[in-house]
């Protein structure tokens, strides 16, 4: 750990929208974490939760292979990476009786038999996280009951505990879990930046929409910018 | 208007039993709330955003502050909860700046550590000590604080009615956007209402009035 008594190496700041990221100048590597927001068989897989609803999963795969590559790079480089899983205990004890209801009011019961096992329930097969971006050792993965990663959670806590300060985004769906995710990140005082390339939702007028509100009021929740444009600061 | 319980399966009459099947009129993608339990008893309007910087920030509609007060006064008027948040600003070199806290008569004005109205306000022990889990959303910044604020509210399992029409866009034209997040899934984050059906639930006669009658 002797790197640590060295300043910091910022690499270029990410040509971004609205402003170049990070706010700060350019990105500690040792400071950011890449959040991988629910890539689960769930919500991009065949027989998951968003198939079970009848969406095309093209549109929240789409993000699977620049998030993969972007996933590489950060393992390249050391980058604390965190993925996060949604999902609810066996006895759905976790899950609100209204989330519970809408689910299966629309055919796609949360705690229901499926193609994958039990919609939504951790442990079964279609809460797992995709193979392209699966979790290595060393890597944490977070579980959580709700949209947001903050809440009922322990993120804030092995965020600062790592020193994090910085935060990447990728993952699905972008207007649900990953907006809501970083609107709590950015509350919370994280430097946040959404790869647009890398993420998807099941409906292509939200995912559009959910990218201008980052970047509206000067960046209100953030900054978005094109996975090339990381790679670019990070090579 | 609230559905017609069906003939037969009303409870035997007390007090303050709501009706068998009491919802708000029209509202998507679900007959809100999903219990078909409306009950002013445990309702609170939330009103998000409730600060001069985001206030001035967005794009109101015409007549957005009276149809706001119409629905403070009535909520009140028929027992429910009224609530404000002004939203703090996590960054002061980028959102809205702050500004002043707005009034409200009909309820405390609470300040967030940011645009989500539940970060560090105190909101849900307020509405938790009151028992109110059926939660009106509206206010200014219907991509910004509305949003973040009913979005921490789903998860937090309190059954949510955007009211879209008493909202404020920061941007007009994410305003439909902003619907269609809530409504996908099942309804995601809850349901998506308008402001005259909800008047009109408020006033039914079949509702529990706050002093027992019906």
């Amino acid at each position: 750990m002797t790197e640590t008594l060295a300043q910091p190496r910022l690499t270029p700041p990410v040509a971004a929208d609205p402003y170049d990221w990070p706010y700060d100048g350019g990105i500690d590597v040792s400071r950011t974490a890449l959040m991988m927001i629910d890539w689960q068989t769930d919500f991009c897989g065949p027989g998951g939760y968003v198939d079970a609803m009848g969406y095309d999963l093209s549109l929240t795969r789409s993000g699977l292979e620049p998030a993969a590559a972007v996933l590489g790079r950060a393992r390249e480089l050391g980058m604390l990476v965190v993925h996060t899983r949604e999902g609810h205990k066996a006895d759905l004890s976790d899950c609100p009786p209204n989330k519970l209801w809408r689910s299966q009011r629309i055919g796609a019961g949360i705690g229901d038999a499926g193609p994958c096992g039990r919609i939504l329930v951790r442990g079964e097969p279609g809460w797992e996280i995709v193979p392209e971006v699966a979790p290595i050792e060393g890597e944490m993965v977070l579980d959580k009951p709700g949209k947001g990663s903050f809440y009922a959670t322990d993120l804030d806590l092995l965020l600062r505990n790592r020193g994090i300060t910085h935060l990447v985004f990728t993952g699905i769906t972008t207007d649900v879990c990953v907006h809501t995710t970083m609107r709590d990140a950015n509350d919370r005082g994280f430097e946040c930046l959404l790869l647009t390339d890398c993420t998807g939702a099941t409906d292509v007028g939200n995912y559009e929409a959910a990218l201008k509100m980052v970047t509206m009021q000067g960046g209100v929740f953030g900054a978005i910018a094109p996975s090339s444009a990381l790679l670019t600061a990070l090579a | 208007m609230v559905r017609a319980a069906v003939p037969g399966t009303v409870p035997a009459a007390q007090p303050t039993a709501p009706p068998a099947v009491s919802r708000v009129d029209d509202t998507s993608p679900y007959g809100w709330p999903y219990d078909g339990r409306f009950n002013p008893a445990r309702l609170a309007l939330v009103l998000c955003g409730w600060s001069a910087g985001w206030r001035d920030a967005v794009t109101a509609p015409s007549g957005l502050d009276d149809t706001i007060a119409a629905l403070v006064a009535t909520v009140a008027d028929t027992g429910g909860a009224c609530v404000a948040v002004a939203p703090g600003t996590p960054d002061p070199r980028r959102g809205p700046g702050p500004g002043a806290p707005l009034a409200l008569d009909a309820g405390p004005v609470l300040v967030a550590a940011g645009v989500d109205g539940f970060f560090d306000s105190g909101l849900d022990p307020w509405l938790r000590r009151q028992g109110r889990d059926q939660l009106i959303l509206a206010g200014y910044g219907l991509e910004g604080p509305v949003h973040s604020t009913m979005r921490s509210a789903n998860d937090r399992g309190y059954e949510c009615l955007l009211v879209v029409d008493a909202c404020a866009a920061g941007l007009p034209e994410l305003a439909a956007a902003s619907a269609s997040s809530v409504e996908m899934s099942g309804g995601i984050f809850g349901a998506v209402g308008a402001v005259t059906p909800v008047l009109t639930a408020l006033r039914s006669p079949q509702l529990p009035t706050p002093n027992g009658g019906t």
